[in-house]
């Protein structure tokens, strides 16, 4: 192929200012604040306003807030305000994971064993439900498990129908309406639901590449199926499952949506927090502070991540002792 | 009997992953506002979701927004490639890794950055950057799908092209993009599905009344549950269905004429 300079221009134009200027500008606003300059208003004798600033200079127009650098965002994000806020979402993350994970690697072992046919047409159907919009996902949870939804319907009608089914429920102080929502299991909920075929791709398609014949000389060589499985298919599908668990931990942490429409703003999250500075509440400075923590925290995680990876890696070369 | 237990458990992951959908489906069919009972059939919620002026505005913005980010960052990304693939081993991993950026990142994390970008350059929110924004972060895709199949190339075959008289244009067009279109095909795909699903995003990047389905759906969910929203999820549910046994079933019959073995079913994912 003729080497041509010139395809290079848009492409690199492109990188720089969709993927490097903003992060700078992420980088930039994390670390200033906006400090208003005190100044006080002189009315003249000729009625004109003046504004004479704390060194004694006039300037006549109304002096705008400077950009300063400053560390004080750094300050305010270890609050123990948003430290909890960060633990929480932390905590939910890895308890999503494991979940995903607990519940992820059985359906990829059993769909690349032999009990099915066409496992292939199997993993697309788990798949599917993904390709729905992610916001309509979780909100069919949300009109399953409202307080006036399906769920609660149901359960009404089986209190009706069933007089001890209502007595017992009484006895267990649940009220007339089961309250489902707005809290964080329902956010683990809808995260699980939201990611768990994230998990379920990455483990299959390294399972599936396994070579059978690994797993033939391990029966042959009198391993039990359990040995086999722990001996070889767990330790070559490693990096499935770590890529699974990046997959599902990076949303699961910074995600802001399913934290407010399943925990209903009752469970707010770092990612509610920094959705609010650019929002509502309007602190861009401090938005970046808390972007660049979540930023750093992913990196932190990933990097972990591949150092296990590498240290995990199967040998590759068969030991002739 | 281990295989039956094996075959339930699958059984039960996929009726966690489709008792939703299944209910609002038949919810979206449901004769009455709440869904406490079920008050007989009614197509009622479909004619008023066509008849709803913001979702179906939203749905033309989704649809042109994903399709016009689609083709440019194919574009994009297609020539990208290519100009990564000819550059030297240091600065194309430099420039790699800065491509690659955007996918390790939260998507709360580019949302925002993108927004203080146009917010820097005064540029007011709306239309042009909420497509400019997913061309943004769709074109890594299609530089990723695209770079195997470029790899795969023979490097003499543009030669042979030009020795026999193409012009550098008509090799590109002739011999190396008939080669590459499977790479290129699926990065246009992908993109197409990833700026439809957007969602954190185009929620930073958008303004002036300009919103997609995402967004009309988040704030409609916000305020309450509609069942106008359960005829759209259907449709769209019927849509993807349709769409993925086709694709399937397309690649069953071609790989059957050839007598190929059916290895994997496509996901485009």
């Amino acid at each position: 192929m003729k080497k041509n300079r010139a395809l290079l221009v848009p492409f690199v134009l492109w990188a720089a200012i969709f993927i490097v200027v903003p992060l700078v500008m992420i980088v930039w606003y994390g670390i200033t604040v906006e400090q208003s300059i005190p100044y006080t208003e002189v009315v003249q004798e000729d009625g004109a306003t003046v504004f004479e600033l704390e060194d004694g200079s006039i300037v006549t127009e109304r002096p705008q807030k400077k950009t300063v650098i400053s560390f004080a965002n750094f300050k305010r994000m270890v609050e123990p305000t948003y430290l909890k806020l960060l633990l929480r979402s932390l905590k939910i993350a890895v308890i999503t994971t494991v979940i995903c994970l607990i519940l992820g690697y059985p359906v990829a072992l059993i769909l690349t064993g032999r009990d099915f046919k066409r496992p292939a047409l199997w993993l697309m159907l788990i798949v599917l439900p993904m390709w729905m919009n992610f916001l309509l996902r979780t909100y069919s949870w949300m009109s399953i498990l409202e307080n006036s939804g399906i769920l609660n319907s149901w359960i009404s009608a089986l209190r009706e129908a069933i007089p001890a089914f209502d007595a017992w429920m009484d006895s267990m102080g649940v009220g007339k309406r089961v309250i489902f929502l707005y809290n964080e299991n329902a956010v683990i909920l809808g995260m699980v639901y939201n990611y768990l075929s994230f998990m379920i791709m990455p483990i299959y398609t390294v399972i599936e590449k396994i070579d059978h014949s690994l797993l033939e000389a391990a029966a042959d060589l009198g391993a039990s199926p359990r040995q086999s499985f722990l001996r070889v298919t767990l330790p070559y599908s490693i990096p499935g499952v770590l890529e699974g668990i990046t997959m599902v931990f990076v949303p699961a942490v910074t995600t802001f949506v399913i934290s407010q429409l399943m925990g209903g703003g009752k469970v707010p999250l770092i990612g509610d927090i920094i959705q609010n500075q650019f929002g509502k509440s309007s602190d861009w400075h401090f938005g970046s502070t808390l972007s660049l923590l979540v930023m750093v925290v992913v990196l932190a995680f990933m990097g972990a991540l591949n150092r296990i990876d590498k240290e995990d890696e199967p040998q590759k070369e068969v030991r002739i002792l | 009997m281990k295989k039956a237990l094996r075959k339930a458990y699958i059984g039960l992951i996929m009726a966690f992953l489709y008792a939703p959908i299944v209910l609002l489906i038949l919810y979206s069919f449901n004769d009455s506002k709440s869904r406490a009972n079920w008050g007989g059939f009614t197509l009622r919620w479909y004619e008023e979701l066509f008849t709803d002026p913001a979702l179906m505005s939203a749905l033309g913005t989704t649809l042109s927004i994903g399709i016009l980010a689609a083709i440019i960052s194919t574009i994009l990304g297609t020539v990208g490639a290519i100009a990564l693939f000819q550059m030297k081993r240091g600065p194309r991993n430099v420039l790699m890794s800065v491509v690659n950026l955007p996918m390790l990142n939260s998507e709360v994390v580019t949302g925002v950055s993108l927004m203080l970008l146009y917010a820097m350059a005064h540029v007011q929110l709306g239309y042009i950057t909420l497509l400019l924004s997913h061309v943004g972060f769709c074109v890594p895709y299609v530089v990723l799908s695209v770079m195997p199949k470029l790899r795969q190339l023979d490097p003499h075959l543009a030669e042979a092209a030009q020795d026999l008289g193409a012009t550098p244009l008509q090799g590109f067009m002739r011999v190396i993009l008939p080669d590459i279109m499977p790479g290129v095909f699926s990065g246009f795909i992908m993109a197409l599905t990833m700026s439809i699903d957007d969602f954190v995003v185009s929620f930073f990047t958008t303004g002036s009344g300009v919103s997609n389905l995402s967004i009309t759906i988040y704030t409609m969910a916000k305020r309450g549950i509609s069942p106008k929203i359960n005829a759209l999820s259907t449709l769209i549910f019927l849509c993807v269905f349709i769409l993925l046994i086709g694709i399937n079933l397309s690649d069953l019959r071609s790989s059957s004429k050839s007598k190929k073995k059916v290895e994997s079913v496509r996901i485009p994912y």
